[in-house]
């Protein structure tokens, strides 16, 4: 195991070594010859209640379930998928389960649980550098879905304004002088501390090598990306005709925070900013400012079958699903070549949590939008023996353009979601 | 480049071409011939594999001149060189020699085991041939041979000469099971690792990787320059093994130079006699006569461990399809690789437990049970014990978020907030400082270089000194309370607010005060209680003007009435913000206050008089922070930037040096050499170099430092005790979670500070330092999973009495009670039952004790009928171990085993569903439990884990007592003060069981007298979690000796928790890596 995870270091500092600048180049080429293929990915991380998410027939004619109604608009434009979940998780740890949502990782929450690279993370080391970021992990608060190959969590963004600031406003001409003498800076200094880790390095034993080794390996990519960076820095930012985003400080405004995450995942799609983002929805145990209701949302999920509160947890389902077909709608809306946006990204929605009262992780929600994929079907599988989740992270990967055949516990494509490109 | 290639390059790096030497003469040993006969004492034999029958694929097997049957002996086994004609060696089997030179043909069974070359049909005469079929071949054939001649599989040696000599690494330690095999290994000419050769996995990372399996055996190394191989490689990893480099001049022995018959790179060298080879025969006897470490018992078919598994586990798990995913092919005999040491553990957990074999199949015998466990916990305990001594128990560890904020406080002398460059540590350890589960990665790195940033802006003073500004607000005048009426009544010195809002805004918004720069502030405020006789609660926030839910609290307080009060408190505040004032204490609500008119209202209220607000308070100008970096060094105005002033120098490379010398040494918390500074202070100098002011360069430097590994990781050595420094930043980061300050630096200097009585007393003086309440803090927190406690909001409808100064006050209780314990050294039995606890009036009301009012905590006596005392029955550890709406008896028995008794329980072995909670009333949670305890496979782990649950049945999900269940269906109605409540009265709760052991008990009274009779193990689970928190790594079974040494000794010291501090202190496991 701890060679394994030698090797794994050392692989990513290969895959990382790619001179940056041809990456860069390449980006400039390949966008006109074809379609940029994209990925989005959103955990509600309260889960979204089954009986009201999940319909009762399979195949193209089903009735739409309350949910699926609000996106009802795009009902060839996405695949809805019961019964799959990930392996190896546990009710006791579900809500811990967001850490393995995009890893796929059994284990997580348990003692000793270590994380592997998320799906996002995974296809950024292959094609991150067409684009000013390689990803965006973005979060309604807190913590986010990405994580490292070497199994630290990336930390997200949970401020739109911030985010947006990152991508469109251009910095005054002393402020980006200062900024690439801070990446300059920022370089040299870690060009020292790296010298420094070496001699420090003859000093260690095998364990202590391997926590260092991490260390260096995060310096030297961290000099690769500074290099990247700076060569971004001088380029003119993206012009967008919109107004920044006001932050909304009330935690407890899910609804209002999801939506302008998915205005800014818009905004950096369009501009081609990045092609893979992650949001982690808000789950709070606040009371959410939305009419009709009155308890916690956390409180909601735990409803104990109890009829009043599952009503209120649907009118908060309901609006996150409304942001949800916004967000379509957007994609749809916007052309790229002769497509849309949406046909040239995969929206993906899902939980970490089938059932939040009970805290099953089993029979998750899933559904699939966009990026290019047949569409139109409710996909059953049996979630007593389901196949893996990460099957369908594979066909998503393959969509992209990625040659795998695999992804964390995955045992090949998910049967029905063959990729089509 | 081909393999045949590959071994001409070795030998033109060896051969030398006017070679002559001596021919080995009659006093030399002769290695026997190898015949076709049967294997007989003093006969070497060829052999063929079952496997190999009808191909020419063979090993040679030597039985020792003093070998009989029914005998046991060691055995040698050997790899030969590759076809080299100038040595005259033929890389075939028949001719080795080493091992025979090794020996003299006594006491050791010598097998030459083949290279297989592909295509299987012959051995290879060079290099590997199938690497695998030759790993194969010997991991089949050794135990084989053993069986038949004796051979012991405690004592099998590997040896090999050039290709052999690189083979003992390529093909001995391919793998960890065949690298399990070797009590030692011993090799001459070459070593795997040292060069290249060309095929894969020549290199050295792949050579090191495999010699780490070798765990620490002994390893000798013989060679015409030997020591090469320690000079030009293995010298920076000669923890791996216990190396033994033996320079041998084949030359000399065999006066090469004068004879025409031998090369210097021969494997015939033992067979004359010389001192070279009366140290390598030293080597040998002493190796064999060590006790091997991992004993491969395990791995015997006849032994305790296999046979046991064989009896009882193998029909199931094995095959194609093995019960529960389990295979016993999983398991190897290396108990060298920590994952494999936690498989059988979990195996060991089963059988202890009695779940497996299941009830349905043949219970083992008790002994054979016994030899089982004994067999198993000793491998791995000796497996941890040699890693323990080549490596240490705590890897690496580095600083997290709380031990970096605090660190960079200290030794900047700043006061910033840099949590959000850093997210929360996520554990799954038990404790965010575990050295395992500390990660780096890039984004990390990022905000490191950010928070340096941050933190050297505010530590240098780049401007003049802000104003320090005192305002006395009236608010009365001011805006911050609308004119009399709605709530608010204006009185002659002030204003009387009876009721507060906080979701309509009505709460005293201080807006014509907001904070001009970043600082340290001071507020009073006077007020008192109106119409009434009793004190009146309130609390203050501060945050952002418009931005509500951006606040933070800084404290409850609390006036009393009628006689006017100043309550003074302090905040470290951030420009732009502004505090409020929340009289929560006025349980009214708004509309009822707005029904009479605040004129007519006789409720009582709370006046407020005025607020003062002064800040930012500084005591010197520029400030300390400063000081400390620079000195007096002089500060000029930029010239491009008149508000910007800089510190400049008139010698800047003296200075430079003078600052970041100073500033590393306390920043890597001990000395530090000039070569460490060096590459900071050449890259001050090219900054200068680069037309970079004095003070832009020395801050690069300074920035360098603060992301240096040096300052993030904790350096350790592993083996002798930690060096003095070393101890002095493991005592402060636990005590403290902060660096060592100057009194343990020069401790530390002086080589006193691990003399056991100078420890003690720094101890002491630590813990009575206010620093010390980050102890109370993290560990407390973590311990007792108190950083849940706003992961679930209560059901308002279940429990309208929670409200925020109850949940900031339960977890105080429980800080303030384990800071009192650790104050007067009291008996940790407390934890499980005490006679007092820690109480303010909303607390005391809450668990209906009677005469405790107003805000400050005390120390309570509790009366008999409580029902509390001891951190189980306090609201807060009941409230994070419910969900907000219902209880659990599984989560909270698995929380009291886990967290009070040290014995967390096993994962459910079969995936089961959660148990869906139903709060209409119709049903309860044990009702819903029976069915799953009647589960054979479930019961065996509930029977232990229910009863500690079900006996915390009578508190509610927050705390509080309850004698039947709240239903929002079927029930009685309740009522509270006159009000009808929306919950009813549901089911009866019942809180009685029986512990796994047969002792039953009535409800958590009696529990907690169980729990008391064994007040070892309670003293032992917390002494596990506080090493664990301690030394940044979990205790394992390696560690059960030295823990219950600690148990022992603070046993006579009533089991005082002062006492286990200074205990684990002063123990091995704190003073070892």
């Amino acid at each position: 195991m701890r060679h394994n995870r030698r090797r794994i270091l050392r692989a990513a500092g290969v895959s990382l070594s790619l001179p940056c600048f041809d990456s860069f180049a390449r980006a400039q080429d390949t966008q006109t010859q074809q379609p940029r293929r994209r990925m989005v990915c959103i955990c509600n991380p309260l889960g979204l209640h089954p009986d009201h998410f999940f319909p009762q027939e399979s195949g193209s004619d089903y009735a739409l379930s309350p949910y699926l109604d609000v996106i009802k608009d795009y009902r060839q434009d996405f695949t809805v998928i019961s019964g799959l979940a990930h392996a190896g998780l546990s009710p006791g740890f579900a809500h811990q389960a967001t850490a393995s949502f995009l890893t796929g990782v059994p284990g997580a929450g348990r003692p000793g649980f270590r994380n592997g690279i998320s799906l996002d993370q995974y296809a950024a080391e292959q094609i991150g550098g067409l684009t000013r970021f390689p990803s965006l992990t973005l979060s309604g608060h807190g913590l986010g879905l990405s994580w490292t190959r070497t199994g630290a969590q990336i930390p997200a963004d949970d401020s739109p304004s911030r985010v947006f600031a990152k991508m469109f406003l251009a910095g005054r001409p002393d402020e980006v002088r200062a900024q690439v003498r801070r990446l300059r800076d920022n370089r040299s200094i870690l060009d020292d501390v790296r010298h420094q880790a070496k001699s420090l390095r003859s000093d260690l034993g095998i364990d202590d090598r391997e926590k260092l080794d991490e260390y260096m390996s995060s310096v030297r990519e961290l000099e690769q990306r500074l290099v990247v960076d700076e060569a971004w820095s001088q380029k003119p930012k993206p012009v967008v005709d919109v107004q920044p985003p006001q932050d909304i400080p009330n935690k407890a405004d899910l609804i209002g925070r999801a939506s302008l995450l998915f205005d800014l995942t818009h905004l950096a799609l369009q501009t081609d900013s990045t092609r893979l983002i992650t949001i982690m929805l808000t789950g709070s145990t606040s009371v959410p400012p939305i009419n009709g209701v009155n308890l916690g949302h956390h409180d909601l999920s735990h409803h104990g079958k109890d009829p009043g509160k599952l009503a209120q947890l649907k009118l908060v389902e309901i609006e996150t699903m409304k942001t949800v077909r916004d967000l379509l709608a957007k994609l749809k809306q916007t052309r790229e070549g002769e497509a849309s946006l949406l046909d040239n990204t995969m929206v993906f929605l899902g939980s970490n949590l089938g059932n939040a009262s009970s805290h099953s992780v089993k029979n998750l929600p899933v559904l699939l939008a966009g990026g290019g994929f047949r569409h139109g079907n409710h996909l059953p599988f049996d979630p007593q023996d389901p196949p893996p989740l990460c099957n369908l992270y594979v066909s998503m990967l393959q969509q992209l353009g990625i040659e795998t055949d695999s992804f964390g516990t995955s045992n090949g494509t998910l049967a029905g979601m063959e990729p089509t490109v | 480049m081909n393999p045949k290639s590959i071994a001409l390059l070795c030998i033109f790096a060896i051969a030398f071409s006017d070679a002559t030497a001596e021919e080995p003469t009659q006093k030399d040993l002769i290695t026997p011939a190898m015949t076709s006969e049967a294997p007989a004492a003093g006969k070497r034999v060829r052999q063929v594999a079952p496997e190999y029958q009808g191909t020419e694929v063979y090993h040679s097997l030597y039985l020792p001149t003093d070998w009989k049957p029914g005998g046991k002996y060691p055995v040698l086994v050997e790899y030969t060189g590759n076809k080299f004609p100038p040595g005259k060696g033929s890389g075939e089997v028949k001719d080795a020699n080493l091992g025979y030179g090794m020996t003299g043909g006594r006491g050791f069974i010598w097998v030459v085991m083949p290279y297989v070359e592909q295509g299987r049909k012959e051995n290879a005469v060079q290099w590997w041939g199938d690497k695998q079929a030759t790993v194969d071949y010997c991991k089949i054939n050794l135990p084989r041979i053993c069986e038949s001649f004796g051979g012991d599989l405690n004592n099998v040696f590997l040896c090999g000469f050039s290709r052999g000599a690189i083979g003992a690494g390529y093909i001995g330690m391919a793998d960890d099971e065949i690298a399990s095999l070797w009590k030692g290994i011993f090799t001459h000419d070459h070593f795997d690792g040292q060069r290249e050769w060309g095929y894969p996995e020549s290199d050295r990372e792949s050579a090191l990787k495999r010699l780490a399996r070798l765990n620490g055996r002994p390893v000798l190394i013989c060679g015409q320059n030997a020591s090469s191989v320690r000079d030009d490689f293995l010298g920076e990893h000669l923890d791996l093994a216990q190396f033994t480099f033996l320079d041998v001049p084949t030359k000399e022995i065999f006066n090469i130079p004068e004879g025409p018959y031998l090369h210097p790179h021969t494997d015939l060298w033992m067979h004359r006699e010389s001192p070279f080879r009366q140290q390598a025969r030293d080597w040998l006897d002493q190796v064999l006569n060590q006790k091997r470490n991992t004993a491969p018992d395990t791995a015997s078919a006849d032994g305790p461990v296999q046979g046991f598994l064989a009896a009882h586990c193998r029909d199931c798990h094995a095959g194609e399809d093995p019960e529960g995913d389990f295979h016993l092919a999983s398991l190897s005999s290396d108990f060298s690789d920590p994952a494999n040491r936690q498989s059988w553990l979990t195996v060991l957990q089963q059988v202890e437990s009695g779940n497996m074999p299941p009830a349905k199949r043949t219970r083992p015998d008790a002994k054979a049970t016994e030899a089982f466990v004994e067999r198993i916990s000793a491998d791995v305990a000796a497996a941890e014990s040699e890693q323990r001594r080549t490596r240490g128990r705590v890897v690496l560890r580095r600083l997290n978020r709380n031990e970096y904020v605090n660190t960079i406080r200290d030794l900047l002398a700043v006061e910033v907030d840099l949590k959000d460059l850093f997210p929360d540590s996520t554990s799954t350890s038990g404790f965010d400082n575990d050295a395992e589960s500390l990660h780096t990665s890039t984004y990390l790195l990022e905000n490191y270089l950010a928070a340096a940033d941050r933190a050297l802006d505010a530590a240098i003073a780049n401007g003049p000194r802000p104003p320090t500004a005192k305002v006395r607000l009236d608010i009365r005048d001011s805006t911050s309370v609308r004119p009399t009426g709605s709530v608010y009544r204006h009185v002659d010195d002030g204003v009387a607010i009876f009721a507060t809002s906080v979701a309509a805004n009505i709460q005293v918004t201080l807006w014509r005060f907001m904070s001009r720069h970043d600082g340290k502030y001071r507020f009073r405020i006077s007020g008192y209680g109106y119409q009434t006789d009793k004190p009146v609660s309130f609390h203050v926030k501060a945050g952002p003007m418009n931005a509500a839910a951006q606040q933070y609290l800084i404290g409850y307080y609390e006036v009393p009435p009628t006689e006017p009060t100043v309550v003074e408190f302090f905040d470290q505040m951030k420009a732009r913000q502004t505090i409020r004032i929340v009289a929560d204490g006025l349980k009214t609500q708004t509309r009822e206050v707005e029904r009479i008119g605040a004129d007519q209202y006789t409720g009582p209220g709370m006046v407020v008089q005025w607020v003062e607000a002064e800040g930012p308070l500084l005591p010197s100008w520029p400030p300390e922070s400063h000081q400390r970096l620079f000195g007096d060094l002089p500060q000029q105005t930029d010239p491009q930037d008149r508000n910007r002033r800089e510190v400049v120098s008139q010698q800047p490379l003296v200075d430079a040096e003078r600052i970041l010398s100073r500033f590393a040494r306390r920043a890597f918390r001990r000395p530090v050499t000039h070569s460490e500074i060096k590459p900071f202070l050449d890259r001050v100098e090219a900054k200068l170099a680069a037309g970079d002011s004095f003070e832009q360069a020395v801050r690069v430097g300074l920035k360098a430092v603060l992301v240096a590994p040096q300052f993030l990781f904790l350096h350790e050595r592993p083996g002798d005790r930690l060096d003095d420094f070393a101890l002095a930043s493991r005592l402060s980061y636990f005590l403290w979670s902060s660096m060592p300050d100057d009194e343990l630096l020069e401790l530390a200097e002086q080589q006193t500070l691990s003399e056991p009585g100078a420890l003690r007393s720094q101890v002491e003086r630590m813990l009575n330092d206010p620093k010390s309440q980050t102890l109370t803090e993290n560990f407390t927190t973590q311990w007792l999973a108190l950083r849940a406690i706003d992961d679930t909001m209560p059901d308002r409808m279940l429990y309208p009495e929670f409200d925020d100064l109850l949940k900031e006050s339960m977890v105080k209780e429980v800080k303030l009670f384990f800071e009192e314990m650790l104050k007067r050294d009291l008996s940790i039995a407390n934890f499980v039952d005490s006679d007092f606890t820690m109480l303010n009036g909303r607390l005391a009301q809450h668990y209906g004790i009677a005469d405790v009012e107003g805000m400050p905590f005390r120390k309570v006596t509790l009366p008999p009928d409580s029902h509390r005392g001891g951190v189980l029955t306090m609201a807060a550890i009941l409230k994070v171990t419910a969900n907000g709406t219902t209880t659990s008896p599984i989560l909270r028995g698995s929380w009291v085993l886990d967290r009070i008794l040290g014995s967390p329980p096993p994962k459910p072995t079969v995936d089961v569903e959660a148990v869906e909670p139903d709060i209409r009333g119709s049903t309860t949670i044990r009702a819903q439990l029976e069915k799953h305890r009647q589960d054979p496979a479930c019961a065996s782990c509930h029977i232990k884990i229910d009863p500690p649950g079900f006996a915390l049945e009578n508190f509610d999900v927050i705390g509080g007592w309850r004698d039947h269940y709240r239903s929002i269906g079927e029930g009685e109605p309740v009522i509270v003060d006159g009000n009808r409540m929306r919950y009813r009265s549901g089911p009866p709760v019942d809180a009685s069981d029986v512990l796994a052991d047969g002792r039953s008990f009535a409800g958590i009274d009696q529990y907690k007298q169980l729990l008391l009779a064994d007040k070892d193990q309670l003293a032992r689970a917390l002494a596990a979690n506080l090493v664990h928190y301690a030394t940044g790594a979990a205790v394992t079974t390696a560690d059960r000796d030295t823990i219950d040494g600690i148990v022992e000794r603070i046993r006579d010291q009533d089991y005082g928790l002062r006492s286990l501090v200074h205990e684990i202190v002063q123990s091995e496991l704190f003073q070892h890596k």
